[in-house]
């Protein structure tokens, strides 16, 4: 690091520039890192669970929703009645005042906690007591299900992966060619969320980086849809390598120096909807190659060559086919 | 009815996705009996790209603009015309929007339960009830963190005009969310030259310098916050020199496009949006204000609409030809509409019963109302949409999943649209 410090006046100019901020807001860092270990206190369970199955979380969940309505309000965080919590592994295991562990795992019959369930209601002991709702037959049912299954409690990690439904597309060759097109300022992603055909946007590629990121977008193959390359300098072997994009949907050539001739190289696109050609060079001659892709429903001429003669006559060659012109 | 109907086919799609739910279905069921409301049928291909997100603050009179009620006694002075589509009719101050009928989605039915301007634009903005403990993030933030940023140099998120305080921004997502203010469209980025005493090797020096002060700071606190404080130094130095910063710059167009987005203030906020999205900024919210018509409504909404009128057609049609309006949403949205009856000052008070909102582009089919209010605007007879569903729709159009859950640093779990459903018959 080269640094040239001339008056002690550049130094506190810069002191107050980049130092005052960051001091000031150091109690709200606090606050966040607070704030940010809380949520990773909740994800650390006691005991992490390699792997817990989808049913023995569903189970957990509805035994969870019975016990909640039902025990929580005295045998919970805020009242122990009888010394007792039940809303927590090791406390409902162990048992409270009794001695006797509320839950055994996997034997429900061992379970203090359903022994005293299944009471008669008018009996004393029973649970809740006679004076509260009664844990319905079903409820009683989850409960057992859960534990003679195990009685697993999921840590909070599981459980936030068993809420989200989504598993992200996550491909690493297709991850290695996206993050290899955005580290030349491109843009790669999947179609949707749940989608893993692949949108490119090619339109912002940094100065000079152009030829390496055709070069990882031609790795995409039949995985690309969506191309979009708006707006520049393409090297002619572009239009010649574009037939390998077979499942190509949507190409963005506004504003290229896209000749009549590179059009021709369009006509091997079968599945090729929407062509943008605003603002380039092209003239009517060109049109010829697009009247022969079927699959064509939009194309886009604003700002081309192309008359409103020929513009009209394209769009009246196909049925489905609407041409954007001005 | 017809919605709910529409989501049923759209589990057969599922190809890369490991769907969990499938597997809970059957546990799910035989245990507790109720099927498990996080099996999503929600996410498909999205149409849209980007989004222009027209905000229209104050509450706009939906009687004197997009659900005229033409038999109604307290009407006013306004009258309804004809659209280019057969069968819907709209005020005659929109004769302009009139003739691209074709192209908007009218929604007509929405409800919102916020009466008051602050609650109602943060309800709008992020779906969930303004609350003392929590920021939550609005549509830009969302889409931004969920999907990227398409060019790599601008923000990914602008916001046009309005307050610098603005609701909806990055919530509790990360700060380098934060949508981006410009109060005025025509001065571009301000404050985006090097200073002219300061050469480029000393600039270098400067930051060069400030990352060694910073260093142990952000050692010591490596948090979301102080990461994203030193990403805006990196991102500024970029954008600096970045060719995309003509984006900014409306002298760039040519003398016809500034006339045909009309004169004002927001015909000018068009004309950039329109620019950015070009450029490969993913979300523009342009703020149209004043639409808080207690006095003098019509007076005031015919001076409000002229503007919007002009300029969200030539957006329309820009965008249009030049092939973008299928990958952008266009969304006029508004906290909510205005009272049937005027007041004693000839003006509407606020009435979130019932209003309309409007959507083109991105994919949504063009020459359709969706909802229906009575004979003068005051309930809602048919559909009615939630601002959840509404924004709902919005992520739908974007392909954002909306039952993703995403938590906030203090572990709470939040989704897109709050527990919105998109509109599908809106597609």
């Amino acid at each position: 690091m080269q640094l040239r410090l001339n008056t002690t006046i550049r130094l506190r100019s810069y002191l107050f520039l980049f130092i005052a901020a960051p001091l000031s807001m150091t109690s709200a860092v606090e606050e966040m890192q607070d704030m940010e270990m809380a949520a990773d206190g909740m994800s650390a369970a006691p005991h992490a669970q390699a792997g817990v199955t989808q049913q023995e979380l569903a189970l957990f969940e509805a035994a969870q929703l019975v016990m909640k309505n039902h025990c929580y309000n005295c045998h919970g965080a805020t009242k122990q009645k009888g010394d007792l919590r039940l809303d927590q592994e090791v406390a409902a295991t162990t048992g409270g005042e009794s001695g006797v562990p509320s839950i055994v795992p996997g034997d429900a019959h061992a379970s203090y906690v359903v022994e005293r369930m299944l009471l008669p209601r008018e009996d004393e002991d029973a649970m809740p007591p006679e004076s509260k709702t009664a844990v319905t037959e079903a409820g009683i049912q989850a409960i057992v299900a859960w534990i003679e299954a195990g009685a697993v409690w999921p840590d909070m990690h599981a459980l936030r992966k068993r809420i989200s439904t989504y598993v992200e597309i996550d491909d690493p060759e297709t991850e290695a060619i996206i993050d290899a097109i955005d580290s030349v300022g491109g843009k790669a992603e999947y179609n949707s969320w749940d989608d893993p055909r692949i949108r490119v946007d090619l339109s912002f590629t940094d100065e000079g980086k152009l030829n390496e990121a055709l070069a990882e977008l031609s790795k995409f193959g039949d995985q690309l849809i969506w191309l979009d390359v708006s707006g520049l300098d393409l090297p002619s072997s572009f239009y010649a390598d574009l037939g390998q994009y077979t499942n190509l949907q949507r190409l963005h050539l506004d504003r290229t120096k896209v000749s009549d001739a590179d059009l021709a190289q369009l006509v091997g696109l079968k599945q090729l909807v929407y062509l943008n050609l605003y603002g380039t060079q092209i003239t009517d001659a060109g049109l010829v190659h697009l009247k022969q892709i079927q699959s064509l429903e939009k194309v886009f001429l604003g700002g081309s060559k192309v008359s409103s003669t020929a513009a009209k006559q394209l769009a009246r060659s196909k049925e489905e086919l609407v041409v954007v012109h001005r | 009815m017809y919605d709910e109907l529409q989501q049923l086919d759209e589990l057969s799609r599922r190809k890369f996705i490991q769907y969990s739910a499938k597997a809970l279905l059957g546990v799910g069921l035989a245990s507790v009996g109720q099927t498990p409301l996080w099996a999503s049928q929600m996410v498909r291909k999205p149409t849209a790209k980007n989004i222009i997100y027209i905000y229209l603050s104050g509450g706009m009179s939906h009687i004197d603009t997009f659900d005229p009620k033409p038999g109604w006694q307290d009407q006013g002075p306004v009258e309804t015309i004809a659209t280019n589509v057969s069968g819907i009719r709209v005020s005659e101050y929109l004769p302009s929007l009139a003739k691209r009928m074709d192209k908007l989605a009218i929604i007509r039915s929405m409800y919102s339960n916020q009466g008051a301007h602050e609650q109602g634009n943060y309800f709008m903005h992020t779906s969930y009830e303004k609350r003392g403990t929590i920021k939550h993030p609005g549509i830009g933030a969302w889409l931004n963190s969920m999907s990227g940023k398409t060019n790599s140099t601008l923000p990914g998120n602008v916001r046009i005009g309005g307050s610098n305080n603005a609701i909806g921004g990055a919530g509790f997502l990360d700060s380098k969310y934060e949508p981006l203010h410009l109060g005025n469209p025509e001065e571009g980025l301000p404050h985006i030259k090097r200073h002219p005493s300061v050469d480029e090797i000393e600039m270098q020096e400067r930051m060069e310098l400030a990352r060694m002060m910073d260093l142990t700071f952000h050692q010591k606190y490596p948090s979301k916050k102080v990461r994203a404080y030193s990403d805006v130094y990196e991102e500024a130095i970029k954008l600096m020199t970045s060719k995309d910063l003509e984006a900014f710059d409306l002298s760039k167009e040519p003398p016809l496009t500034h006339k045909l987005y009309g004169d004002s203030r927001f015909g000018k906020s068009c004309i950039l949006a329109r620019r950015l999205i070009e450029h490969g900024v993913r979300c523009v919210e342009v703020t149209h204000g004043g639409w808080d018509t207690h006095n003098d409504n019509h007076d005031n909404v015919a001076q409000l609409t002229n503007p919007m009128d002009v300029g969200v057609s030539a957006l329309l049609d820009d965008l249009h030809y030049r092939g973008l309006l299928d990958e952008t949403l266009v969304v006029i949205g508004t906290e909510f509409g205005r009272t049937p009856e005027l007041n004693s000052n000839n003006g509407r008070n606020h009435h979130p019963t019932a209003f309309t909102c409007v959507l083109a582009g991105g994919g949504i089919k063009g020459g359709q109302v969706y909802g229906a209010t009575d004979e003068r605007g005051h309930s809602i007879t048919e559909n009615g949409v939630t601002v959840p569903n509404f924004n709902a729709t919005i992520a739908y159009a974007l392909g954002l999943p909306l039952d993703k859950i995403v938590y906030s640093p203090s572990g709470r779990p939040f989704q897109v649209a709050d527990k919105g459903q998109p509109i599908k018959a809106l597609f």
